[in-house]
């Protein structure tokens, strides 16, 4: 499918909500043709698309985009994104995940701007760190998963994102205990931690992470701590699912 | 009633429907295991049924005809049943769906995502012929034998679009063609959601002969659009 296979048949969805349009060879341009002219439209996903390409000169500010998910475009830039956050002000979900080159500068950039986002995909954005967030987000579901956030990011993420409830942090190699209990502490609604196979975090933090924070419903544990039933029982008693 | 569970809890279930007997709606999605004693426990315990969703358990413990026999035996009981979800089902045949849809006579929405033993057009049409008030209907792929090839029956097609109050509509994976499009754009069909996510067989002249005739669509899958 084109781009002007899109910019056609766009103007028969007049009542459209939601569109998939992934694996298709399409630009940045169908993602604004689609806005232009679906004034219902509330969600795109275009993962694997050539989003990062095209050029945009007339771009109108599309208010009623509120999920935009651009997984596996692995040529999208910072100022793509940047452009992106300009014209979908009232985001609330981003998924970037698989998008290589996206980098702390671009994200802070969308965070501000879009400050209605709550849930954010940077899994396997490698080169993310978050360590300039020097402003409150309203993110509630972030996903860092095979990133190279370290503690010092945990710590910006837990003073910066009070609602958080649901991080992943998994194959994240760079991150400790140091770093997890900071997030424990101080995100007080926190309900889901992901920590499988972050081989520096030591196991033995899992068991004080429940009484810590004793809002959590889900712990992904990190290697080496016994997920005996004795283990997942004692969790369960506090409400807590072990996997 | 749902239940975010890991097995199907037989037990807390049965003594559930001995006190209340008026369950409607039961959503048991994405359990780890299921015995083909579990479907006859919902067909004994709760006849009043009318939205079932038993889609994706990860492990079939009982044999193949056990749930066959079991769903069947399901589809005669549940007189009421509105709304069913067996998708991930691998063992659901054409004969099952046909059973399905003739015996459920107040079937508006069914979704067997993933059952790769679907392999008839025809039946499915003969099926989709018994129950003309269905609104809903997720069949895909319907994986069909060498002998069909493709979606686009004389049968299938006249049967689909004989359902006049379609309103979602997923085919997903399916080999379809223009002409099975173009008929649901002369029939103007009162679609909403339509998923063709990694279909083949149709071009853009299928697509643009729909969406410019459905012009209600809030919902459209293109993923993987190959043309």
């Amino acid at each position: 499918m084109k781009d002007s296979h899109v910019a056609l048949f766009s103007s028969f969805l007049g009542d459209l909500v939601s569109i998939n349009l992934s694996e298709c060879m399409l630009t940045e341009s169908s993602l604004f043709e689609l806005n232009r002219k679906c004034p219902s439209l509330n969600e795109i996903i275009m993962a694997c698309t050539r989003t990062a390409h095209g050029i945009e000169r007339n771009c109108d500010v599309s208010p009623q985009l509120k999920y935009l998910r651009l997984a596996n475009n692995d040529k999208l830039q910072n100022k793509k994104i940047v452009m992106f956050a300009s014209n979908f002000p009232n985001l609330e979900l981003l998924d970037l995940s698989n998008c290589f080159d996206i980098s702390e500068e671009g994200i802070c950039h969308v965070l501000r701007r879009c400050s209605k986002i709550r849930h954010l995909n940077l899994s396997r954005c490698s080169i993310v760190k978050l360590l300039g967030m020097n402003f409150e987000a309203q993110l509630e579901v972030l996903n860092l998963s095979y990133t190279r956030v370290g503690d010092e990011d945990l710590y910006v993420i837990s003073k910066r994102c009070p609602r958080l409830l649901q991080l992943s942090l998994q194959n994240c190699e760079n991150i400790t205990i140091e770093g997890v209990i900071h997030v424990v502490k101080n995100c007080t609604q926190l309900r889901e931690i992901n920590l499988h196979h972050c081989h520096e975090v030591n196991a033995n933090v899992v068991v004080s992470m429940v009484r810590l924070r004793p809002s959590l419903r889900k712990i992904a544990a990190p290697p080496n701590f016994p997920l005996s039933d004795e283990n997942r029982k004692l969790f369960l008693r506090h409400g807590c699912h072990l996997e | 009633m749902h239940f975010p569970v890991f097995t199907f809890p037989a037990i807390s279930l049965r003594a559930f429907s001995q006190k209340i007997t008026t369950l409607t709606s039961l959503t048991c999605s994405n359990i780890g295991s299921i015995y083909s004693t579990d479907i006859n426990l919902i067909t004994d315990c709760f006849p009043l049924l009318q939205e079932l969703d038993l889609s994706y358990p990860t492990n079939f413990i009982s044999h193949t005809n056990r749930f066959l026999v079991g769903v069947e035996a399901l589809s005669l009981t549940l007189f009421k049943l509105r709304k069913v979800n067996l998708s991930g089902h691998y063992y659901i045949n054409n004969s099952l769906v046909y059973d399905l849809f003739k015996n459920c006579k107040y079937l508006e929405e069914a979704a067997m995502l993933d059952c790769y033993q679907i392999t008839n057009p025809d039946v499915v049409a003969s099926a989709l012929r018994e129950r003309p008030t269905l609104r809903s209907l997720s069949l895909s792929p319907i994986f069909c034998s060498q002998e069909y090839r493709i979606l686009n029956t004389y049968h299938f097609i006249g049967s689909l679009v004989s359902l006049k109050g379609l309103t979602c509509l997923e085919l997903s994976y399916s080999r379809i063609s223009d002409q099975l499009l173009s008929s649901i754009a002369k029939e103007n069909l009162p679609l909403k959601r339509l998923a063709l996510a990694y279909c083949t067989g149709y071009s853009y002249y299928g697509l643009v002969s729909l969406l410019s005739n459905c012009q209600r669509i809030q919902h459209l899958d293109l993923q993987k659009a190959d043309f």
